[in-house]
Parts: structure tokens; sequence; C-alpha cells
């Protein structure tokens, strides 16, 4: 019966014509979905395809090619492994797709009958509309037409006034077939704009930029483009501050094309006027201390580990190495011993790095320790190793160099616990570097903003010890001298400050300001005039200068400096009350009356202006 | 060359961009001919456009002609002068509508190379694939090449140095067949 079946069987199909497949795959039916989803959003024109993927005809001609590179996963670039972290804007084809792709491309790639789905609409300009401000960068930059790629860091200072909340930023990057990805930086210390300086040609070299800063604001947002990304706007509640003065900083990845090709980015900003209620902030994991890899050495590992004093959300991540890495992991072990992957990328590469923002925060508790492990190829069986042959790697931001990182944003409950993660960072980092002047400063700082003064003052100290003539470093300790009620020993940093750094201004700003409190106006009066000019719409600067020129005796110029100081500041009782004082010192009864009316209306107690305000009204004989 | 019959068959519709019909390979006593297959829109091939440049500055003066073949008919001569302008290739640029050169030469890919000598019994194919060996597979790359085929070919026969036949596998994009 089984065998008569199994004949029975093979005469029924073989009624059938052999060769007839089941019902084929076509174009219009199957195939365009899939690749108007995965493939059109950077394979249309003005994207970074190097060739459109819209029609039938397009598909067709490189259908061989389009089998190939899918089954091999070259394309769509989707590096992370599944299954090890779920991402907003997955890339990577189903396995069903691939398959489907391979059948269609084996039965001729026919098109098939009915419509085929129509490409989605292209948007023409800036994706999230008219940005509220344009920043273009002055010069442009030619990407040189071969050679290995491009790593160049553009600065593009903000013409902000004040503060302002920014909701989402979206980058024009130039041609994008040129341009493999770009990380925005924000630099409120103009120390880019310095190494732009040294360097001919606009903008200047490096892999990696780190910014300086000296004052505790942690990075707090991934600001990266990457070619066929939607822009994306920042979570309500978590806009991110742009500061009058602060540069945006391009650190951009060209790949050159065969020809010179002109580049000239430009950043889109869409400003919100609702502050941010929401904290997040970016921990970097790393470990570049250890990267000494041996010519040859097929499997170098580094790992570097983080302890969470806070629980968080985690909300992002961004592996970061160069040509030699190979296997990058990124993990979690919560306190019960439960591993919980961020991210698996089995086959590192460097041309196809990105941020990856979860699908959900993945919840950690306090006390869970975050973890990456990155592998590295230094032999000549590594193609990408740009050494031929081999030769020694350590850490560096040549591509020749290398590097281990892995950002993560996370988002603690509260503001404050910001602080908590600042501390254990760089109290963990201070295990890896002992002495580090980074770690001892930027601990200072978070030491100082919760207000352990001594230990502030403390771990200043140790940093200088790494770098006595760090001039933030000198100011910020007499900062928080100051601060302590130490007066004399601050103005002796801030000194010191400005001998190691004669341009540094917030040594000027705060060395005048001290000597005001001194009462040494004569002496504080050119750093403060220097201050001004400097920031001029700085108020607290201007309200010291009219305060010392009050005090000298210089009337007019005081009233001049005062009135910029109301206006810059219209709720500071320090400059209404100056202000006051000078215009009665010169005779303006009526408006000084003004003045310190107003200083009392915002500081109802305020003994000193209260005093003023009755002397006045007795000169004037009103009460 | 018995395995490349193909070769000796007469090109009855490989033209320039004029539309005159053009045959590359070195008829009796004519110097080398050096054809490479690129598109106006292959990343790989645009890539090599100064390295292609490059060698016929540096061999055209030693007697080898140089072409390059766009063997998509759809792309028009005024792609072709664009992309030529655009890239600076200085070669002469011929179009394989019918696929006859790709089917003389079997080449797969843009950018792939083939190289003619005159041979008494016609024109001989002595190379034919990668220009080097930079790219390893698509998104896999070399920083530098660390074989140069292309030019080791033109070295030897610009030395008149006898070359044996053989051919490599070339990275690039591929050739999409006739419709």
């Amino acid at each position: 019966m089984l065998l008569a079946g199994a004949v029975g069987c093979g005469r029924a199909r073989s009624d059938q014509p052999a060769s007839a497949p089941p019902p084929s795959v076509t174009f219009n039916q199957q195939v365009a979905p899939i690749v108007l989803r995965h493939c059109a959003p950077c394979h249309r024109p003005g994207e970074a395809g190097p060739f459109s993927l819209l029609t039938y005809r397009d598909v067709r001609k490189r259908a061989d090619q389009i089998a190939r590179v899918t089954a091999s996963r070259y394309m769509p670039p989707w590096p992370p492994e599944p299954g090890y972290g779920s991402f907003v804007g997955e890339r990577r084809l189903p396995d069903d797709d691939v398959a489907l792709l391979q059948r269609w491309v084996r039965e001729g790639a026919p098109e098939g009958t009915g419509a085929p789905p129509s490409p989605p609409p292209q948007g023409e300009g800036w994706q999230l509309g008219r940005p509220d401000l344009v920043v273009q960068m002055k010069e442009t930059y030619t990407v040189p037409a071969e050679g290995t790629d491009v790593f160049r860091n553009f600065v593009l200072p903000a013409p902000v006034k004040g503060t302002r909340y920014v909701r989402a930023l979206e980058l024009r990057p130039g041609d994008k077939r040129v341009v493999h990805h770009a990380n925005i930086l924000l630099d409120p210390t103009g120390s880019a704009r310095r190494r732009d300086a040294r360097d001919p040609g606009p903008g200047f070299a490096g892999m990696d930029v780190e910014m300086e800063s000296d004052r505790f604001e942690p990075d707090s947002h991934f600001l990266f483009w990457k070619p066929g990304t939607a822009a994306v706007s920042e979570p309500a509640g978590m806009a991110w501050t742009l500061d009058e003065g602060t540069d945006l900083v391009l650190n951009m990845h060209f790949q050159p094309s065969g020809k010179p090709e002109p580049i000239r980015p430009e950043v889109g900003l869409y400003f919100t006027d609702e502050p941010p209620t929401r904290f997040p902030m970016l921990l970097q994991l790393e470990h570049d201390g250890a990267i000494d890899i041996s010519p040859g050495d097929s499997h170098f590992v580094i790992g570097d580990h983080y302890d969470l004093p806070v629980d968080v959300e985690v909300l992002g991540v961004y592996p970061h190495a160069h040509y030699l890495g190979k296997d990058v992991q990124g993990f979690a072990i919560l306190p019960d011993g439960t591993k919980k992957w961020l991210i698996w990328i089995r086959d590192w590469d460097f041309a196809w790095q990105a941020v990856y923002r979860f699908a959900r925060p993945l919840f950690l508790p306090r006390g869970s320790r975050v973890e990456m492990r990155i592998a590295y190829d230094n032999s000549a069986g590594n193609v990408r190793n740009p050494s031929d042959p081999p030769r020694r790697v350590v850490a560096g931001n040549r591509s020749t160099d290398e590097m281990g990182h892995m950002w993560i944003q996370v988002l603690p409950r509260q503001k404050e616990d910001r602080w908590a993660l600042q501390e254990a960072y760089m109290r963990r980092r201070l295990e890896k570097y002992p002495g580090d002047f980074v770690a001892h400063a930027n601990l200072a700082a978070v030491l100082e903003e919760r207000g352990r003064l001594e230990e502030a003052i403390a771990e200043y100290r140790q940093a200088l010890r790494a770098r006595p003539r760090s001039a933030p470093a000198l100011n910020n300790l007499g900062a928080a001298l100051q601060a302590s009620g130490r007066l004399e020993e601050a103005v002796a940093r801030y000194r010191d400050a400005l001998r190691a750094e004669p341009d540094y201004g917030n040594a000027r700003h705060n060395l005048g300001g001290a000597l005001v409190l001194q009462g040494a106006f004569a002496e504080a009066l050119p750093f403060l005039r220097e201050d001004v000019r400097a920031r001029p719409d700085d108020a607290t600067a201007r309200n010291n200068l009219g305060g010392a020129l009050l005090a000298t005796g210089h009337l007019d110029e005081a009233i001049r400096e005062l009135r910029h100081a109301v206006d810059g500041e219209p709720r500071s009782l320090e400059a209404h009350y100056n202000l006051g004082r000078a215009l009665a010192a010169r005779g303006r009864l009526n408006e000084a009356l003004e003045q310190l009316e107003q200083a009392l209306r915002i500081a109802p107690g305020d003994r000193d202006a209260g005093q003023a305000l009755a002397e006045l009204k007795a000169k004037l004989g009103v009460n | 060359m018995h395995s490349l019959p193909a070769v000796a068959l007469a090109l009855a519709a490989v033209v320039d961009l004029s539309g005159a019909t053009v045959d590359p390979r070195p008829g009796a006593g004519a110097g080398p001919a050096v054809v490479v297959f690129v598109r106006t829109d292959c990343p790989v091939s645009n890539r090599y456009a100064p390295e292609l440049r490059r060698l016929r500055e540096q061999f055209s003066a030693r007697g080898i002609s140089f072409w390059l073949v766009y063997p998509d008919r759809a792309e028009t001569p005024s792609a072709i002068r664009r992309h030529q302008s655009d890239f600076g290739f200085g070669y002469r640029a011929l179009r394989d509508p019918q696929h006859e050169l790709v089917q003389a030469t079997r080449a797969t890919v843009t950018p792939e190379a083939a190289v003619f000598v005159a041979a008494a019994s016609g024109p001989q194919m002595v190379y034919r694939g990668r220009i080097d060996d930079r790219y390893v597979d698509f998104g896999r790359s070399r920083a530098a090449p660390t074989r140069r085929d292309l030019r080791e070919v033109l070295e030897a026969l610009a030395q008149g140095v006898p070359v044996t036949p053989r051919t490599t596998v070339a990275i690039g994009c591929s050739i999409p067949p006739l419709e």
C-alpha cells in the first residue's frame, strides 16, 4: 500500500508540467514591498545609495547582485545580531524575505501582473519641516578623489542668544554618497575652534574628538547621522540645552568617490520653549588605556564595566572601534545575576557604526553592572587592517590607531541622580587610570555641585597634581575655595589660572568679581573691563564692572554699564541696587528712586536696598 | 586560449559615443589594448578613476591603448560624456549594448579589465579580472592594495616580456544580463 501510494503520488505530480514552479514569486506581488521598505530609503535619487531601486527595471537590472548581497547580509546594512537587543529603525531583512529574493532571482525575476506598490513619497528639503535656525559651514571642504577614508571635524558657531532648548536637530551633510556618518558634538569652551585654527584648511583632522569642559554639564544626547535614517525629534520633556557661545562640532567620516567632492554641511535646529523635565546622560564604557595589540594578534580583548548607583532606563547605545574591531558586546548583569543584552555585533565594520536606540527603554535597577567587551584582529588576515604588514597598535584617533568605546544613554529617575552617576563614573575611571586629570577634575566638579566643597577642593588639588598649569582646574579650585569662604586663596588661584592662560575668560571674570568682593575696586577694573569686552551680553560682568566703577567714582560709565546689566537681567537685585546708588550719586534722584524700589520688589526684605531707599527718600523729602 | 573562442568573434555592435562601430582589440602589428568595464553609477568602478587615469598616463606613451566599456544599454552617450568629464578618466569610451565585448571577455562586474595583444591568429586576451586586490568582497576592502594585477601585466607588456594568459576574480557591480 505504501509503495503504491508513493507511486500514485509521483504520477499525480508528473501529470502537471514537471518544471512549473509553485505559484511564482513576482516583483509586483512580493518583491516590491520588500525592496521599497528595506532598500529604497537609501536607494533613491538624492540619498546615499549609488543607484535607485524603485521600479521593476531598476531591480531587475541588479537582481543577481541583490540576491548576493542580501544573502551575505551586506545589504541592507544592519550589524547587530538579532535577538541581542531590539532597536528603533531595524533594517535587518527577515530570513523569509532573503529566501524570497533568492527564489525570485532563481526563477528569472519575473515582473508579475497587477500594479506594484508605489514608492513612499520622498520629502523635499528638511525632513522635519523648516528649522528655526539653520547653521551652515562657512567654507566648502573638498573630499579628495581617492585615498583612504577621510575623518574631519568642522566647527559651526551656533548664533543663539541666551539659552535655547533644542527638541530636534537635523543634519544635511552634503552629498550622501560621500558622507558615511557624522557625530555632532557641543563645544561650550571654544577648544575645537582653537584646534581648527591650528590646522590648515576647513576643519581639522581626527577620527574622534573630545570636548573640554570645565563644569558639570554631562553630555546627554546622541546627535548622530548616518545615511538612510529619519531625523529624530527628542522625546517629550527631553529637549537639550544650547547656550549662547556654544559651537557645534561636526565629526565626519567621508569615503572618497573617485572625484573631488565639495562638501558644505548644514544643521537645522528646532527649538521649543519647554525646558527639559527629563535629563538623560551619556556614560562611556571604554578601556583605551588597555589597548596595546601586537602585530599578528588576531584576538585581543578589552573590557570595561560600570556599576549603576541608581535606577536607570537605557535609551540607546553607540559602540565604537576602528578597523581592527572584530566582535563587540554590550550587556548588563542585574543584581539577581540575570544577563540582559544591550547589543552584540559579531562582525564589526567601522563603516557601518551607528547609534542604536532601543525600541523600548531597558530598565536596569540600581546595582546592575553594565559591561562591554571588544575583541580586535590585528593580523594580516583582517583585510581591513590599515597597516600592511600589521604593526603594534595602541589607542589614538588616527585611523591606524584603535579605540574601544561603548556609549550608553541612560535616563535616571530624577535630574539629581546624574550626579551620583557621574560620581560613580569618575571613581570607576580612577580605578582604571589612577591619578587621571580628567577623572579628578570631573569628580571635583560633581562633588562641588553636590555641595561637598571640601572633597571637591581635595579632588581639584589631585587634578592639579597631574596638570599643575591647567587653567580650568586652577579657576575651578578658586571658585570652590571662594564658595567655602576662602576668598584670599581663591584670588591667588584665579591669578595662577591667568598666568597659565592669560586669555582664559572664566578666570578673568572670577578674579574681577573676587577683587570687587575684597573691596579692591581699582585693581579689579582692568579685569572687569576686559570681561565685558569678551562677553558684552553677560549681565553679571556688566554689573561687576558697574559696581566697581561706582565705587571708584566713575559715575557716568557706571550708570551706562548698570543699565546694560538691568536690561540683560531685569530680575537682578544687585544690578538695580547698584544702578539706584549710581543714579543717586549723580543727583538723578527720581530715577534712583525707581531703581531702588524695583530692587525691593525683587527682594522685599533686602536691608541694603531698604536703607538706600530710606536715605534717598529722606533726601527727596518723601516717604 | 581555446577556452575563449568567442574572442575571435567580430564585433558588430560595439560603438563609440557617436555611434560608429569600433573594435578596441589590436589588429596585426598594433600595441596592446586595455578595456575596462564600468558603469556611471557603480561606486566601485568610480573609486578606481584616479588609478585608471594614472595607468593611462603611464602606459599610453608606451604603445598601449585604453578604453572604457559601458555594458548597460540604458546608459546614454550624454550620461557617459558627463561621467567622463566628472571623473576625468581620459579614456576613449565605448558602449556595448549587445554585450559582445562582455561575452568575448566573460567579464561579469564593473570594474573589470581585459588586456588584449595582437597575435598571428587575431587578438589574444592575456588578462581578465580585477585592477588590484583592494576590494575583497562587498563591504570588505583594504586601505591599500597589496597586489596590482593590471599594472603588473602592463609593466610586463611595456617591457616586451611575454605574458602568460591569466584571469582573476573582480569585485564590483554585477553587469546586468541583456533583457
